[in-house]
């Protein structure tokens, strides 16, 4: 980390604010991206489960350790901290509805609500513990928000990862508004977290691992196959569900099994593994409205293992989301694993390392992301089109350098979709970049390029790109995961 | 029928023995025990350590075998004989045995057994025949036995100092001096197929009866390890390979899929020496690169080589024109294996391989025939004329055939019976019988003292000839003239037995017994400043421990003085038999195994250490139960925290793993625990085991009788248990929860309290565990309320039990149920017929209500602690709301196997704990009895309003 004396620092800051005027100047992610330390309460270990705003600005954190800590202003230098409950099992999910706070822990959904108003929860209501146990600690339970009809969604882990050894095991069930459970998706593997996108499409991190190849960020359909096959025992307990979906060849392809399983959903965003992250966990939509900067509508996903976040510009074609996936931000203190957007536009990332190891060493963490008001230079979406992909920029491209095809290096690959754990990186092929057409407002690059596969991650690398400043991306390369080939070319419109 | 006589000396054969006897000093047998404490004695000129040096020789040279000794005599002797030799050619190399018997001193100069060839006329034909008559038992086997592969040299050779071999045969550490008493192992790696040498470390005693070495309590892969480093005879620097260059590389900067054809490149991007196979830093890069390598195999001798290759991704071995392996293709590191026959000599190969991207990984390790696993680059040269890492020369090549003459084998056999063989090394004949020995020599009783026979100094003597050096044969003469003396008729006491046991067993090797062994100087001397020299560096520096902070308790194996007033007679035989593992976690040190006829007759005489007495205290007006709870209490982290230091059931936890405290009632005499702990300085001067009664007063006069001897009797009476609950402290991150002011919910997996357990501790000393499961009431206990460690440390996976006392299950099953008759039979789970578990509330006071529904009926149940004085007990108020849809609703507060009315109403149950209900809702109580199970059942009866209440409470 560059650490600037004062001076230097209001020199620059003056520098950098006169370009900012006109040609914003940004070389790192952290000249656009701030971390700071939330004040956590002290002699808590506060390994952040779940996060959630309550209507009155303060904000909730759950732990694994079963407590829900209160913050007044968390922003503030000096936040206000009090227990608001403890005694809960592991808390992976935090929502806020009517005055009841919902957590979801290992064994249910609860409801919390304090009645007489000592600032401690009094109620503990069971709101839906339909699904089973083994005793495995592995089979965690991640909880969303609320969708718009009210429901909350539960992602069950694996017994160890690898097998069902209870009821909906494996599975995504959707909890109705009056406490029904419903199995919903089934072919979970190991979930790190869950959220949904501007659209309220529900997603989910699954994990690298079996039947899994990298990590990835899904899109959750009911009645779908998720792909890992020990949850299919469960089918006779989801008559909704209608027949169950054979289980995938071991050693194939996604595109290959998606064309034969038709409830086979593909992951709507591979994250190449040990480059984007080693395990994908919590998913927050930017709502900002342009306060977290330039990435409004975008979903954002923190990586436990490398202690990063990372974004996802998604689109759908035929009906199946797909994307790409872009580094954000790296250097948090622990295992990131919770992310939510404030109110103010910041993003809060809560973390834990135990039993889990991660880049950022601190046994737990709490974490406040801000936008400095400097716009990287960075690619903002890529778009299917066909015969390649449309990339829009954040910042105008200098067309001499955008319109030569040698700036951009692509490549195609793919994972094996397999029984044993992860997978090598297979079906490399490069794609030889033909043309690269600026639009004429610089935001947008169409590129043609040639061996474009259905099924693969397409690695797109700007690396000769520059911006009118003469400024290099500050990451230069996005990942979008081409389940299908876009067949009629997309609105040029931004 | 041969007799062996002596030839007369002359005093030019005098003279010339004088010339040789220098070089011989070398030569002369090594037995341990004469070496550390005969020798000496004899030096010094001690007639009666002397004659006890000599009689040990007379048993450890095996002269007894064939001079047979007299009963009364015989109780004075060790009894040694030689290796079987059944099926011998099998296990020992013929090219080492021609060598030996050829020249025995001069292959093993510190050999027991005789040179008895000497003067048999063609030394050679008959050293050549019985070469081929023990070949001729079985095949001898080359080839490293399969599991091999995965022994490591380096891993055994590090073994081999640590667990006990040094102590023994002497560190293989460079620069290291042998002691006297320590038997060198030399050409053990000429000698031994791979797996037969695995095989004896594994059970000496199968193949030799008598052995002074015992097998050490290895697991199976550290043994193999061993192994690997016995045979490898490697060079201490053998992880130079690593850096020697070993190939020419050519490097391609490539992103390909397979491998490809070797002409498909071009020219390469970079040329040059390759150190081991790091093929990357001729590349320059880890991604992309595409490289050939070429060398030199050194193949050391005819046979079979493994290669095992593990590569991302693919990759090819090829040696001369034959691929041996090929693991071609994208993916990730995993091993194969790949054989192929080779001669002896050099041999053109070729490596191929690959990155693509992400990972990479490259290695071969190779195990050619005999030889331990090592890296390939160990055996490669880049030009056909260099000197690999490892010489061909180091692994000293063998003859790979042995054609069996079968003129030899009969003529070895001949030679067998009528030299002695016989007469220490059981051979089974053509029937299958011990071969008979023609050799019949004087009985002992019989020789004369004199220097003649296999004491003669004479070389042309024709007898068995041992390299006696003036000391050895001194000692014998001594104790051949003692032998004849009236002392001799006369038993030996107990205590000698066991020294001379001790001595021949070189048991002194590692311990000290009454001042003698261990790492005790064998003679006394003082240091500088005058005082008693108690320790022999040299010796002192073979011991070593995993905890240096625990000093010479956690690294010297324990003094065996008085060990039978300490050790149970049980398990000093178990301890014999089985080997120890009691102080494994720190003494690095390990009590070997031994064989129990040999062993056996030695547990009964140390059994007579016994001199400590204690009176057990009576702890009156204490139940069972109560002493146990303060036991372990006492030993907790809370009290005297001997969990801080020993482990507890196997685990160590946070302490430093000192003998298991639950392992003391297996090993330890009663009596001599009680002593011990009260007074732990007395037994063990220095120990760093405190005092905790200092001068016999105890720091809890509340606990139990107040008396420092009725406190370490609950000790022991909690330890003695059948299976002793751990005592707080436990573990390797113990988190107690404490309630205070109010209660501390807990909701994990508690043992005994199904998978959605919600603990609760109340700040009265007493919790519960409520199972939301099944909607019961799991579990009471009092004292402490539980430890959050094991779920709140990495990844928290397994079952917590209670952490405090007096734990009972007051319900398997829901205790609310409706019922179509009174007696039918009661449901197992409230979920099957549409129970919810509804969650609970708290009170101002922090206390739970827990709500389930079931069968129409909603449950509230408030579990609070009762009090009266310092009595503390459970009361459960249970509220029903909602008439049940069908059938009558019952509450069964109890179903257990021993149910009795007490006073007051309670019920006593299972003899431990009791209970008891009261609510003008419950109707007149229904016995029902069911498989052995006393169920009490009570009708519920309704208000107009359709509510019920009632109170249940639980104590003990």
């Amino acid at each position: 980390m560059v650490r600037l004396y004062p001076f230097f620092a209001t020199v620059l800051g003056m520098v950098c604010a006169a370009q900012a005027a006109e040609k914003p100047a940004v070389l790192t992610e952290a000249d656009a991206y701030a971390i700071t330390s939330v004040p956590m309460p002290p002699d808590v270990s506060l390994e952040v489960g779940g996060l959630e705003w309550l209507p009155d600005g303060r904000l909730a954190v759950a732990t694994r350790r079963g407590e829900i800590w209160i913050a007044t202003q968390p922003g503030a230098d000096a936040p206000t901290w009090r227990r608001f409950a403890h005694g809960l099992h592991e808390v992976l999910g935090l929502a806020w509805r009517d005055g009841w706070l919902y957590v979801t822990q290992f064994p249910e959904v609860s409801r919390l609500r304090d009645t007489d108003g000592d600032g401690e929860a009094d109620v503990f209501e069971t709101v839906s513990d339909g699904w089973g146990l083994s005793g495995d600690h592995h089979e965690y339970t991640f909880g969303s928000k609320f969708d718009r009809d009210g429901g909350l969604w539960v992602v069950l882990c694996l017994t160890a990862s690898d097998r069902s050894d209870a009821a909906f095991r494996g599975w995504a069930m959707r909890i109705t508004p009056d406490g029904r459970m419903l199995p919903t998706v089934c072919g979970i593997r190991s979930p790190g977290g869950i959220g949904f996108d501007a659209a309220g499409n529900v997603l989910y991190t699954d994990n690298q691992g079996f039947w899994n190849g990298c990590c990835s960020l899904r899109h959750l359909v009911p009645g779908d196959f998720a792909g890992h096959p020990a949850g299919l025992k469960w089918y006779h307990l989801a008559p909704n569900m209608g027949p169950k979906p054979r289980e995938p060849q071991n050693g194939s392809r996604w595109a290959t099994e998606v064309e034969k399983i038709p409830a086979l959903r593909p992951p709507a965003v591979m994250f190449p593994y040990g480059v984007m992250g080693g395990s994908a966990a919590g998913v927050a939509c930017d709502t900002t409205d342009g306060a977290f900067g330039p990435f409004t509508g975008q979903v954002f996903v923190c990586d436990h293992a490398q202690s990063m976040l990372m974004r996802c510009s998604l689109e759908s074609v035929d009906g199946v989301l797909q994307g790409a996936c872009f580094k954000v931000r790296e250097g948090f203190r622990s295992g990131s694993l919770a992310l939510q957007f404030a109110p103010d536009g910041s993003l809060y990332v809560g973390g834990t390392n135990r039993g889990w190891g991660s880049r950022g060493a601190g046994d737990f963490a709490l974490e406040r992301v801000t936008w400095t008001g400097h716009t990287p230079f960075e690619i903002t979406t890529i778009r299917a089109v066909p015969g390649g992909f449309d990339l829009e920029f954040t910042q105008p491209v200098d067309p001499t350098t955008a319109a030569d095809p040698a700036s951009y290096v692509a490549k195609g690959f793919t994972y094996i979709l397999q029984s044993s754990y992860g997978s090598p990186v297979v079906d490399e092929m490069p794609c030889p970049v033909s043309r690269a057409e600026p639009s004429s407002d610089g935001r947008h690059v169409r590129l043609t390029l040639g061996n474009l596969r259905h099924g693969l991650i397409h690695e797109i690398k700007g690396v000769g790109v520059r911006n009118q400043a003469g400024q290099p991306l500050v990451h230069d390369t996005g990942w979008y995961t081409l389940n299908r080939l876009a067949r009629s070319s997309p609105p040029s419109k931004p | 029928m041969r007799v062996i006589h002596s030839f007369s000396h002359t005093p030019l054969l005098i003279a010339f023995v004088a010339l040789t006897c220098q070089s011989r000093l070398h030569a002369a047998p090594v037995v341990s025990g004469f070496e550390r404490f005969g020798r000496p004695a004899v030096v010094a000129g001690e007639r009666p350590a002397t004659v006890e040096a000599g009689l040990l020789l007379l048993g450890e040279l095996g002269c007894v075998n064939c001079h047979a000794a007299q009963p009364d005599a015989a109780r004075h002797l060790s009894v040694k004989t030689g290796p079987s030799l059944a099926g011998a050619g099998g296990r020992i190399n013929p090219a080492w045995v021609l060598d030996y018997l050829k020249q025995p001193h001069a292959v093993r100069p510190s050999t027991t057994m005789p040179d008895v060839l000497a003067g048999v006329p063609d030394r050679d034909r008959a050293a050549t025949g019985l070469t081929h008559y023990l070949a001729s038992t079985a095949g001898f086997d080359d080839g490293a036995f399969p599991e091999a592969s995965k022994a490591k040299a380096d891993i055994g050779a590090a073994l081999y100092e640590r667990v006990g071999c040094a102590v023994c045969h002497g560190s293989r550490l460079p620069n290291a001096a042998r002691l006297p008493d320590q038997v060198p192992l030399t050409q053990i790696d000429r000698k031994w197929s791979p797996s037969a040498l695995d095989e004896f470390l594994r059970d000496p005693f199968a193949v030799r009866p008598s052995s002074r070495m015992p097998a050490l309590p290895l697991s199976d892969q550290d043994r193999r390890h061993l192994t690997a480093a016995l045979l490898g005879s490697l060079p201490e620097s053998r992880g130079d390979y690593r850096d020697a260059v070993a190939f020419i590389g050519h490097a391609w900067l490539a992103a390909i899929q397979r491998l490809p054809p070797h002409d498909s490149l071009g020219p390469p991007a970079k040329s040059g020496p390759v150190k081991g196979l790091d093929v990357f830093a001729l590349a320059g890069q880890r991604d992309g690169v595409v490289v050939q390598l070429d060398g030199f195999l050194h193949a050391p001798r005819d046979g079979q080589y493994r290669f095992y290759l593990s590569s991302d991704d693919g990759s090819r071995v090829t040696v001369g024109d034959r691929v041996v392996m090929e693991y071609d293709g994208i993916h990730a590191a995993s091993e194969r294996e790949g054989i192929i026959d080779l001669k002896a000599g050099v041999h053109p190969i070729r490596i191929d391989y690959f990155e693509g991207q992400g990972l990479e990984e490259l290695r071969v390790d190779v195990v050619v025939p005999r030889g331990p696993r090592l890296h390939l680059a160990a055996w490669v040269t880049p030009t056909p004329d260099g000197t690999p890492a490892v010489r061909p020369a180091d692994a000293k090549p063998l003859g790979q055939d042995f054609p069996i003459d079968q003129s030899l084998v009969e003529h070895g056999r001949a030679i067998f019976a009528a030299v002695g063989c016989a007469n220490c090394h059981a051979m089974p004949d053509e029937n299958g019988e011990r071969t008979t020995s023609r050799v019949v020599a004087t009985p002992l009783a019989k020789l004369r003292v004199e220097d003649r026979g296999c004491l003669s100094a004479d070389v042309s003597a024709s007898g068995p000839r041992y390299g006696l050096d003036g000391e050895q044969r001194g000692a014998l003469l001594t104790a051949l003239a003692w032998i004849r003396s009236a002392e001799a008729q006369r038993p030996p006491e107990r205590q000698l037995i066991i020294d001379r046991a001790f001595t021949a067993l070189n048991c002194y090797a590692c311990h000290e017994r009454d001042g003698r062994g261990g790492v005790v100087p064998a003679v006394a001397r003082l240091d500088d400043d005058g005082e008693p020299v108690r320790k022999e560096a040299s010796r002192d520096a073979l011991f070593s421990s995993a905890h240096a902070e625990l000093g010479d308790e956690g690294r010297l194996p324990p003094s065996l003085t008085n060990v039978g007033d300490k050790l149970r007679r049980e398990f000093l035989r178990e301890v014999l038999h089985r080997g120890g593992q009691d102080r494994g976690a720190y003494m690095n040190t390990l009590m070997p195994k031994w064989h129990p006829p040999a062993i056996d007759p030695l547990v009964p005489l140390l059994t007579e250490d016994t001199c400590t007495t204690m009176s057990t205290p009576p702890l009156v007006g204490h139940s069972a139960e109560a002493i146990a709870e303060q036991g372990r209490h006492l030993v907790g982290s809370k009290a005297l925290g001997c969990i801080k230091c020993h482990a507890f059931a196997g685990e160590k936890g946070q302490s430093l793993g000192v003998i298991d405290m639950t392992r003391m009632p297996h090993r330890l005499r009663h009596d001599w625990f009680l002593a011990y702990v009260a007074n732990p300085q007395r037994f063990r001067p220095g120990t760093r085991m405190p005092a905790s009664w200092p001068e016999g007063k105890t720091f809890f006069p509340d606990i139990l009788d107040g008396t420092a001897m009725g406190q370490i009797e609950a000790a022991w009476r909690y330890l003695s248990g059948p299976t002793p609950k751990p005592p707080i402290g436990t573990g390797a991150n113990p988190i107690e929860l404490v309630p205070v002011g109010k209660p501390i919910i807990y909701r994990n997996f508690i043992a005994g309290a199904g998978l959605r357990a919600i603990g609760v501790g109340y700040p009265e000393n007493v919790s519960v565990a409520w199972d939301a499961e099944l909607m019961r009431l799991a579990l009471v206990w009092r004292g402490a309320y539980i430890d959050a460690g094991r779920h709140w440390s990495n990844r928290g996976g397994g079952w917590q039990p209670p952490l405090g006392d007096g734990v009972f299950t007051p319900e398997a099953a829901a205790a609310v149920a409706a019922l179509p008759e009174p007696s039918g039979s009661w449901p197992t789970n409230p979920r099957s017929s549409g129970g919810r578990f509804g969650g609970y509330t708290l009170d101002r006071t922090g206390r739970p209500t827990f709500q389930w529904s079931v069968d129409g009926m909603q449950i509230r149940e408030t579990v609070e602690p009762a009090l009266e004085g310092t009595s503390v007990w459970i009361r459960r108020t249970i509220r029903l709301h909602g008439r049940p849809t069908a059938g009558t609703a019952f509450f069964r507060p109890i179903a257990a196997a021993k149910v009795e009315d007490g006073q007051d109403g309670w019920l006593r149950i299972d003899d431990s704990w009791r209970l008891r209900v009261a609510g003008s809702s419950l109707g007149a109580g229904i016995d029902v009895t069911n498989a052995g199970t006393r169920e009490r059942r009570y009708p519920i009866t309704w208000t107009d309003a359709d509510t019920a209440e009632f109170t249940e409470e639980l104590g003990w």
